[in-house]
């Protein structure tokens, strides 16, 4: 298992220049925690980063990990592709602890992979970056005719809506066929 | 840019954050990509249109013989245009694509961001355009602009639902002087005039017409070109908000006015303007009405809600009628300002 480290180098705040020493708060130590995508690479991600899933947040805010179980436990998404699961984690990075503008440059680059990275963001509940992809989506049909809106949403004709659904019947009628032959044969 | 994006595999909640970020032409434009789509709109696309209105038109200044349909954003107060009707002889496209609107499957063509479809009968196009979009946004039609060949709206809108208009205009075509409506069309427009919040009268009838039917009972009317009024009319109108534009009302016909307001006359009235050329402030108050009115010149602001009417009075004159309910009128620039003051 690979280890990428992500989101640990914040630079440390300058010294206060007029405030006494005695004054300043002691500095509280920030928490990580591990995740990994399908591709099993482990990324470590600040708690502060982590606020903007409202899952993770959950899963950290029941779990009361040390740092050295977090460690030993990252949490684990299969369903997600590993590129877009580092996508994420740079994005929450980049946000860490501060609103995001309504129009947000930051969004990942690669946008051929839009609709896995929207897949992602909803299951992992980051609400403003799911609220970002969806506008990016939208943008993508600004101005278009419903012809070229159905090439590029992908939106089957009714011909191909009814073929396909013609199909899942077939389908479906020969497994039940084939369900009730296996349980003659079991009766045999 | 990216090239495709299979909207119909995402989740719903997902689904429908993408079609608020699109605007109604845009939604209508998905919506005639399949029956599928079209039903997935219409059930998940509701937080769009709470703010929404839908209104018909049957033509206007800019765009002649172009009925169609338009959504107005309530809280960003602006107007798009979602979906055109025209005459199936103005269409230049050789191929042109075909759209499914309810049971009609019609020519159409992408116009600068509109879809305009095509249709042999104008008025069956602008009926199937707006029942089609107001089950699409389940809105009913909120506003209708009518011309003079487009009265079949009131009776149209009236058997298509129960829930009355917010808005009535009554327009005339291309903005030119000449063009008014006949007498008889004015009066009938008037007799079948649907149950309406707001009614906008910017047409006009000829220079000898005389209204003898009741302006419809509303809560805010405008009449731009009130040359016809008669001080009869002015003084049977029903409405809180009034606005009575280029009359040609007299200062004696002002004086009478507010002699039968002080008798407890027009009694849901709460601000009126009414201009002309032929106002004297001077000669307003007879004898008779110099008992009720004080001279004043305190500043105070009129208005009753945010995209209603609006004035500040600055000085001006104080009426109070004997159930003491006191009212302030103002003259400015040929105009006659009033506002009954309800504490």
């Amino acid at each position: 298992m690979s280890s990428t480290e992500q989101g640990t180098s914040s630079a440390a705040p300058a010294e206060p220049t007029t405030a006494p020493e005695s004054a300043a708060a002691p500095e509280v130590p920030e928490s990580f925690y591990y995740v990994h995508g399908k591709d099993k690479v482990v990324h470590k991600v600040s708690a502060g980063a982590l606020q903007h899933s409202a899952l993770i947040h959950g899963m950290i805010s029941n779990l009361g990990y040390t740092e050295e179980q977090a460690k030993a436990n990252p949490f684990p998404f299969e369903n997600i592709d590993g590129d877009i699961l580092q996508m994420v984690v740079d994005w929450c990075n980049q946000h860490k602890g501060k609103p995001t503008p309504p129009e947000d440059t930051n969004l990942p680059k690669q946008k051929e992979k839009l609709f896995d990275l929207v897949l992602a963001v909803n299951y992992l509940e980051i609400k403003e970056l799911l609220t970002y992809c969806c506008k990016q989506v939208a943008m993508m049909v600004k101005g278009k005719s419903p012809e070229e809106i159905r090439e590029i949403w992908m939106i089957p004709t009714d011909a191909e809506d009814e073929a396909a659904e013609k199909e899942a019947k077939k389908r479906a009628g020969k497994e039940a066929a084939g369900e009730t032959a296996a349980a003659a044969g079991d009766a045999k | 840019m990216f090239n495709r994006f299979p909207i119909l595999r995402i989740p719903l909640v997902v689904f429908t954050e993408v079609v608020a970020q699109l605007d109604p032409a845009e939604i209508v434009s998905m919506s005639l990509c399949s029956k599928r789509s079209l039903n997935i709109l219409k059930s998940n696309q509701l937080k769009n249109s709470r703010n929404w209105e839908l209104e018909m038109l049957d033509q206007d200044d800019n765009k002649p013989n172009c009925p169609r349909v338009v959504i107005f954003l309530i809280d960003k107060c602006r107007y798009l245009e979602v979906l055109s009707a025209r005459s199936i002889s103005d269409l230049k496209s050789q191929n042109p694509q075909f759209v499914n609107i309810g049971s009609h499957r019609v020519p159409a063509a992408f116009h600068k961001g509109l879809l305009q479809t095509y249709w042999e009968d104008r008025v069956q196009g602008l009926k199937a355009i707006t029942d089609y979009t107001s089950s699409l946004f389940s809105l009913p039609v909120s506003n209708v602009t009518i011309y003079k060949n487009s009265l079949w709206m009131f009776e149209w809108v009236s058997k298509r639902q129960t829930v009355p208009l917010k808005k009535v205009f009554w327009w005339t075509a291309f903005r030119k002087n000449e063009d008014f409506w006949d007498d008889e069309v004015f009066s009938s427009a008037m007799r079948q005039c649907s149950p309406t919040n707001k009614l906008y009268i910017l047409s006009e009838p000829s220079v000898n017409y005389r209204l003898t039917e009741r302006l419809p009972k509303v809560n805010e009317i405008e009449i731009s070109k009130a040359g016809w009024i008669t001080l009869d009319n002015l003084m049977s109108i029903d409405s809180i908000e009034i606005c009575i534009d280029e009359s040609q009302l007299s200062t004696v016909d002002i004086t009478k006015f507010l002699k039968n307001w002080l008798a407890g006359g027009m009694p849901r009235m709460e601000y009126i303007i009414i201009t002309s050329k032929n106002f004297n402030e001077l000669e307003v108050f007879d004898e008779e009405l110099q008992a009720y009115v004080v001279p004043i010149e305190e500043k105070r602001k009129y208005q009753k809600n945010p995209f209603g009417f609006e004035f500040e009075f600055v000085g001006g004159y104080s009426m109070q009628r004997k159930d003491g309910i006191k009212a302030t009128i103002n003259f400015r620039n040929g105009s006659f300002h009033m506002a009954k003051w309800n504490d």
